[in-house]
């Protein structure tokens, strides 16, 4: 017994160490990452960077970081890539919008949209700005307050034998109307994240075609940075994408690179 | 002797008419013979026994005087010793649009072929006095009106305001006028009836007055001259103590709501025509202005778009006025500026910022100077013409050829700081690490709150069972002692007791042990007797004996038996 209980203490022990020491050498490949960034070594710093990444954990601030190196090491595309990914994990982390909007000035393909009616625009930028973790979270907290209201106003009616029927219901359509808004937000969020796919392009110039092939026509020229819906992939080979949803052709993998993979 | 008789018949006929015209004659008062231009006066016309008098007249002091009410007309009739006489009243409420000796005209009036003529009279009005320096002999109305203006000179274009100020000694409980929307020569910033006006007090002769600025009115002038700001009726309800005189008045307290018509008197504004020899810079501006011009990047590629915002701040006719037109180097595409408006319509004028956003496209390499943003404003303050100019930095547009030729060194931390902003800098640290295929919506953590819901859900469902158990056992617990219950009422139950105190037991013990078990009245047929006995007794508390209250008791005493043998 006594053997057993030394034999599960060790190894807990050693799981923790392992923990800690995978944790440590992150941290430590992190610092460097940055240390690389001050020391405008920007190549290196991509590279422990990427290292990171290839663990297949993740942080909006490695995420930021990659943009960042990118950004400074001269590739647009890559860098808004990255600050793309970062913006899905923290959409409302004003860093990651502000250099987003710096490097758009960089954009050469340039379209101006019509002004959105404005509860539409309000309901985008709900939208960008809140996770779908904090939205669930959103919901969640607006029904407990909603349960917790209608309890205590059950409870004080009979406590006074009054009829709050009409406070009571009130409060539930209030709630309810509030709840169903974010949930149609939270719904919305959640399908597109399921069945959109974006991309960024990260050549200079490259052209959509109409075929998946070599040989077919150019139908329009896209410059780096741009950010395309991917419709579909064909292996590893060509993506269907559209730009601005009117604009639809053919592209070269290699050419593209994927926000959420 | 037949043509003495005729001669009598005709001199009995004159003398008849004669003594019917005796009494006919039309007057006109005014209820004032001197006031100032602030106070409302009343001009009567009374005519007295003539048949189809008038119900309005033509007044004709269009010139001297403003109609504000009116006409209101009234019949009077009586009888003395038999004979009737009538008297018509035909008054209009007037205010006087000029100050000093003012003559009411005679007004003849043909009724049925008679000519009847009233007497000229003479008015004294004085002007709309400095309420400072009102002569204390001066009789001065409970209620009046001041105008106040802002400026007394401004120039053509310079926004200036008019403040209305109502002085009271009485209870205002509301105020109202007709908007003004527009004004010969000006125009209309805005009108605004406060409603919720700052009050001071001040002491006029002796007598205490509520003074607030009611109203304003915010002009700019499209003309130069002088101009007469008119005068500004205003329907003011007072709160009065007193009788109160018709249904619709509060009948309760002694109070009644009264209309006041009252005249905000006119005044003068001088209008200066501007300068000339403004310049082309100059598109209308008046007041006190600062400009900020910044050009969004020096360094752009070719068919990439920049914005020259030019930014201006400060007071005066922010509204009125647009920004000069601008010349702009050959090579770049320019689109209609962007105007961004946040200025506010303040005390006197407008105030705060107004800018305009040029996006220009270039078309073409190159470095490309700009010449300097001018813009021209007159200053009332210093009254003359003040031209403010910029220089812009000049605009290097790199061409495509360079961009991919060289694109690295194009987008050096060097460059980017010359486009005048930059990134922000790196995370120094890690926060919350995921899993890279994480998805928000199988993270358990996220769903936590919903699992506290659902505890809480059934935390109040159990409450509710709860309740309800505990209600149900109640019942029982006062069904099973209704018997024990009752008795004991009864048994407390004296003749030392009153007997209304006595009834009160009986029903209580009765109709609880009833309620406790559940009973209706169709059970036994003695029920609704017992209950109309009761109802009965309780109309007549003071004639009740013990001998009835006891025959009751043992009633109910009886049933109650007879129910629990059931």
């Amino acid at each position: 017994m006594k053997r057993m209980i030394t034999m599960s203490m060790v190894l807990l022990i050693s799981l923790v160490s392992l923990t800690f020491a995978g944790d440590a050498d992150r941290d430590q490949l992190f610092k460097q990452g940055v240390s690389a960034y001050v020391g405008e070594d920007y190549q290196h710093a991509i590279a422990l960077f990427s290292q990171l990444e290839k663990t297949k954990k993740v942080s909006w601030e490695l995420y930021y970081n990659l943009g960042n190196s990118y950004y400074r090491n001269g590739e647009l595309g890559n860098a808004i890539r990255y600050w793309e990914k970062a913006k899905i994990i923290a959409p409302s982390h004003s860093d990651i919008d502000h250099n987003l909007l710096i490097a758009e000035k960089y954009i050469i393909d340039k379209v101006v949209l019509p002004d959105m009616f404005p509860l539409f625009k309000w309901y985008k930028q709900m939208q960008r700005q809140l996770s779908l973790s904090l939205n669930i979270q959103i919901i969640g907290a607006l029904l407990l307050i909603l349960i917790l209201t209608l309890g205590y106003i059950r409870q004080a009616g009979r406590r006074k034998s009054k009829n709050y029927k009409a406070t009571y219901i009130t409060v539930l359509s209030v709630f309810l109307v509030i709840i169903t808004l974010f949930s149609l937000i939270t719904i919305d969020t959640a399908q597109r994240r399921k069945n959109e796919k974006y991309a960024i392009i990260l050549e200079n110039s490259v052209e959509i075609l109409s075929e998946p092939t070599k040989d077919a026509i150019v139908l329009f020229i896209l410059h780096e940075g741009s950010k395309v819906k991917v419709n579909k992939n064909i292996e590893d080979l060509w993506s269907n994408i559209s730009y601005f949803d009117d604009k639809v052709g053919w592209i070269h993998r290699s050419a593209i690179g994927e926000i959420e993979e | 002797m037949v043509k003495i008789r005729g001669k009598i018949g005709l001199i009995s006929i004159i003398l008849l008419f004669s003594v019917m015209l005796w009494g006919q004659r039309v007057t006109c008062t005014v209820s004032k013979s001197s006031f100032s231009m602030q106070e409302q006066v009343q001009i009567t016309f009374t005519f007295e026994d003539i048949k189809n008098s008038p119900r309005s007249v033509d007044l004709k002091l269009h010139n001297a005087f403003s109609v504000i009410g009116g006409p209101y007309s009234s019949t009077n009739y009586s009888w003395v010793n038999g004979k009737s006489t009538s008297t018509n009243k035909v008054s209009y409420d007037i205010i006087a649009k000029k100050s000093g000796k003012i003559l009411v005209p005679a007004y003849e009036f043909k009724i049925k072929n008679q000519v009847y003529n009233t007497d000229p009279i003479a008015l004294m009005v004085s002007k709309s006095a400095k309420i400072d320096a009102l002569d204390p002999s001066i009789d001065i109305p409970t209620m009046f009106m001041e105008t106040v203006l802002n400026k007394n000179r401004v120039y053509q274009g310079e926004t200036f305001s008019l403040y209305y100020f109502l002085y009271t000694a009485e209870n205002v409980v509301n105020y109202t006028t007709a908007p003004l929307n527009t004004l010969d020569g000006f125009i209309v910033d805005k009108f605004d009836l406060s409603n919720s006006p700052k009050s001071s007090k001040k002491v006029i002769n002796g007598k205490e007055y509520l003074i607030a600025g009611i109203a304003s009115l915010t002009l700019t002038p499209t003309q130069s001259g002088e101009f007469i700001l008119a005068q500004k009726p205003f329907r003011i309800s007072v709160k009065r103590s007193g009788q109160a005189r018709t249904v619709f008045d509060d009948p309760f307290f002694g109070t009644n709501t009264k209309d006041i018509n009252i005249v905000a008197p006119s005044d003068t504004i001088t209008v200066l025509p501007l300068p000339a020899s403004a310049g082309s810079a100059f598109t209308g501006a008046i007041g006190e202005f600062t400009m900020k011009v910044a050009l969004d990047s020096t360094v752009i590629y070719e068919n990439q778009a920049t914005a020259l915002k030019v930014e201006l701040t400060g007071s005066g006719n922010l509204e009125h006025f647009t920004f000069p037109q601008q010349a702009f180097p050959e090579g770049f595409e320019v689109f209609e500026p962007k105007v961004k408006n946040n200025y506010k319509l303040k005390d006197k004028d407008y105030s705060g910022l107004r800018s305009w956003e040029y996006v220009l496209i270039a078309s073409k390499p190159g470095t490309f100077h700009f010449d300097d943003i001018a813009f021209t404003y007159f200053s009332p303050e210093e009254e003359k013409y003040i031209t403010l100019r910029s220089p812009v930095k000049d605009l290097r547009v790199i061409s495509h050829n360079e961009l991919e030729g060289d694109y690295k060194t194009a987008l050096t931390p060097d460059e980017v700081r010359v486009l005048s902003k930059d990134i922000r800098f790196i995370q120094m640290g890690e926060g919350k690490i995921y899993d890279v295929s994480y998805d928000p919506v199988k993270d358990h953590k996220n769903w936590m709150i919903y699992y506290i819901a659902i505890l809480f859900i059934l935390f109040f469902i159990a409450l509710e069972i709860i309740w309800k158990i505990r209600m149900n056992n109640m019942k029982q617990i006062r069904y099973k002692n209704a018997l024990k219950t009752a008795l004991t009422r009864f048994h407390k139950i004296n003749d030392e007791q009153e007997p209304k105190h006595i009834l009160l037991e009986i029903e209580t013990a009765f109709i609880d042990y009833l309620h406790d078990k559940q009973l209706k009245d169709d059970v036994h047929a003695d029920i609704p007797d017992i209950k109309k006995t009761i109802e009965t007794y309780k109309y007549s508390p003071g004639m009740l004996s013990h001998v009835q209250l006891n025959q009751l008791k043992d009633q109910a005493l009886g049933l109650i038996e007879d129910i629990e043998k059931v």
